[in-house]
């Protein structure tokens, strides 16, 4: 009888040493988990799509917009007219006198 | 014994009933002095009640009288009110224009109603406010005032009281003049003395503008536009070409010079030359179209710089014969030095030739946008009359004003430097003096750029309250341009001495 008494509780004492370990093991996976997710490389943030250059709002009064569109067209002339477009020729000119 | 014995209590008996006949008396007496007293006081009461009553009533009757007196005095008010509102020329105004005026003091109506029928109507578009400033002046300076037309008195009457009545002491055709200019110079004109006014305005013209023309210095048909612009853009296609050879030329010049070989020196030489007289020929048939183009210079203008322009293509044409016909390495370089000169005085005038066309659609710029600000006034007067409010519009019209002054300054700036530029005989000075020219002018292209932004607002703000108005039609009065001689010597000594008078 005593024998197998002791049988049962070492039994009994084996079982909740297993379920102590099984319970270590679970949380052992779950902070490994844990640890794959965090260290896992983070989606670049897409960056947002360059919006196009919106246009001066026009108020529809003809008069008005002709002046605006005409002061827009000032600053193009000046750009258009401006002699720093030829200074390749000044560089070959200066090369070409060098012969 | 028996007797003495009753006589005894008898007398005691009559003894003490002496000290009750005497309490009787005493309280006798003093009820009776308590009567008269009692009466004293309701005689007393009975008078005081009488003298309030007589008071009240004497305050009623005076209060009757004084209401009496008031009611009559208002309705003679009325009537005199009453009686100038029934004068023709009141009577003809419309209703809403009416129930304005009505609203004025008599006194305030007094010195409108010898106004001539036309000034009253101009006064009776006015809002309240500006209708009390006016009413504020003296007869004579009201009179004086109001013949100049609704929207400009309108623009006047936004001025302070103080500088108001200076203005309303100028004779007619200063005010006449003083009234076409945009709001900035108003401002400016209006903070000094009298007698400077004088001479300041005498510094400005009013001219009316060509209405085929309008601000422009000529007109250039629309075919004609066309054809030149693709004359343009060909010549920048040809110029772009050019560049590229260049390069091209460059480096396998270099090549041959590195490698001693002469003859591909010669070569490459050549056709650099000719590639470097194409650009600068290319350069100069896009500011002649440009030119062409303009409608801010005059023919006179135009074709003193189309003359110029080609008689430097044909100066480079002759230098591209002599390259042409160049066979040694001393005739290339003769030619190179050639080219090279005339590059340099075609460069500068180039520059000058460039700086007079943006110049003048900058100038033109600041013109048409003085107009629409005058258009800006007309159309707010009509809100005013009509009694549509936008809150705040009046601050942002004198932004777009002020905005518009300063470019108009920048760019006199502009054109000083410009003039000293063209005055020179030093080159490193007018490379100098052009340069500062065309950030001036910059400055006075931005200052217009944010006059827009402030314009386009106003346009919708006004758009958005009041759908009728027009900003196509132009009226007589906004068909003005002002010509102003003042130069900024002047100005900076204006200014010395308006420190000066402050001090």
């Amino acid at each position: 009888m005593k024998k197998t008494r002791k049988k049962l509780k070492m039994k009994l004492r084996m079982k909740k040493k297993m379920k102590l370990k099984k319970l270590n093991f679970s949380v052992l996976i779950m902070l490994v988990m844990v640890l794959i997710v965090s260290c896992a490389p983070k989606p670049t943030p897409v960056p947002p799509a360059e919006e196009p250059e919106v246009e001066a709002p026009v108020t529809g009064e003809a008069s008005v917009d002709e002046v605006a569109a005409d002061i827009s067209d000032a600053a193009d002339t000046d750009e258009e007219l401006d002699t720093s477009e030829l200074d390749d020729v000044d560089s070959i000119l200066a090369e070409i006198e060098n012969i | 014994m028996k007797k003495k014995g009753a006589i005894f209590v008898l007398m005691i008996f009559l003894i003490s009933l002496i000290p009750i006949s005497i309490a009787q008396d005493l309280t006798d007496n003093q009820k009776e002095a308590e009567e008269l007293e009692k009466d004293r006081l309701k005689a007393a009461e009975d008078l005081q009640k009488e003298k309030l009553r007589a008071a009240e009533e004497l305050q009623k009757e005076k209060a009757e009288n004084s209401k009496e007196i008031q009611k009559k005095r208002v309705t003679a008010v009325r009537i005199t009110k009453e009686d100038i509102l029934k004068e023709r020329k009141f009577i003809d105004l419309r209703k809403e224009r009416l129930d304005r005026l009505k609203e004025l003091r008599k006194e305030e109506l007094e010195k409108l109603k010898h106004l001539e029928k036309e000034k009253l109507e101009r006064i009776s578009k006015l809002n309240k406010e500006r209708i009390e400033k006016l009413s504020n002046l003296r007869q004579k300076q009201i009179t004086r005032l109001t013949t100049v037309k609704e929207a400009r008195l309108s623009k006047m009457l936004g001025l302070s009281e103080e500088r108001l009545k200076k203005i309303a002491d100028l004779d007619a055709r200063q005010i006449e003049k003083l009234s076409n200019l945009d709001r900035a110079r108003l401002d400016e004109i209006s903070k000094l003395d009298k007698a400077k006014i004088k001479q300041r305005l005498d510094k400005i013209k009013i001219r009316k503008v060509d209405v085929r023309l309008k601000f422009k210095k000529r007109i250039v048909s629309e075919n004609k536009k066309v054809e030149i612009r693709e004359r343009f853009e060909r010549a920048e296609e040809r110029l772009h070409e050019a560049k590229e050879k260049i390069k091209e030329r460059r480096s396998s010049l270099i090549e041959a010079k590195e490698a001693g070989n002469d003859e591909a020196i010669i070569e490459h030489a050549k056709k650099g030359l000719l590639r470097a007289a194409e650009a600068i020929i290319n350069h100069l048939e896009k500011v002649k179209s440009k030119v062409q183009e303009s409608e801010d210079l005059d023919e006179k203008e135009t074709e003193s710089i189309i003359a110029d322009i080609n008689a430097k293509i044909d100066e480079i044409n002759d230098a591209k014969a002599d390259v042409e016909a160049a066979t040694t390495k001393e005739e290339i370089r003769a030619a190179a030095k050639k080219i090279n000169v005339a590059w340099k005085r075609i460069k500068a005038k180039s520059k000058i030739h460039a700086r007079e066309v943006v110049n003048g659609k900058v100038r033109s710029l600041v013109k048409r946008s003085e107009h629409l600000e005058k258009k800006l006034d007309r159309i707010l007067a009509e809100m005013e009359e009509k009694g549509i409010d936008v809150e705040g519009i009046d601050e942002k019209v004198t932004q777009f004003s002020d905005k518009i002054a300063e470019a108009r300054d920048k760019l006199r700036q502009s054109n000083e430097k410009f003039k000293e530029a063209k005055a020179t005989g030093v080159d490193e000075d007018r490379k100098t003096l052009l340069e500062e020219a065309k950030a001036l002018a910059r400055e006075a292209h931005d200052d217009l750029k944010e006059a827009h932004d402030i314009l386009k607002e106003i346009v919708r703000e006004i758009k958005a309250s009041y759908r009728e108005a027009d900003f196509e039609t132009d009226d007589e009065d906004d068909l003005i341009e002002i010509e102003d001689e003042e130069d900024e010597e002047e100005i900076e000594d204006e200014t010395e001495d308006e420190e000066e008078n402050e001090a």
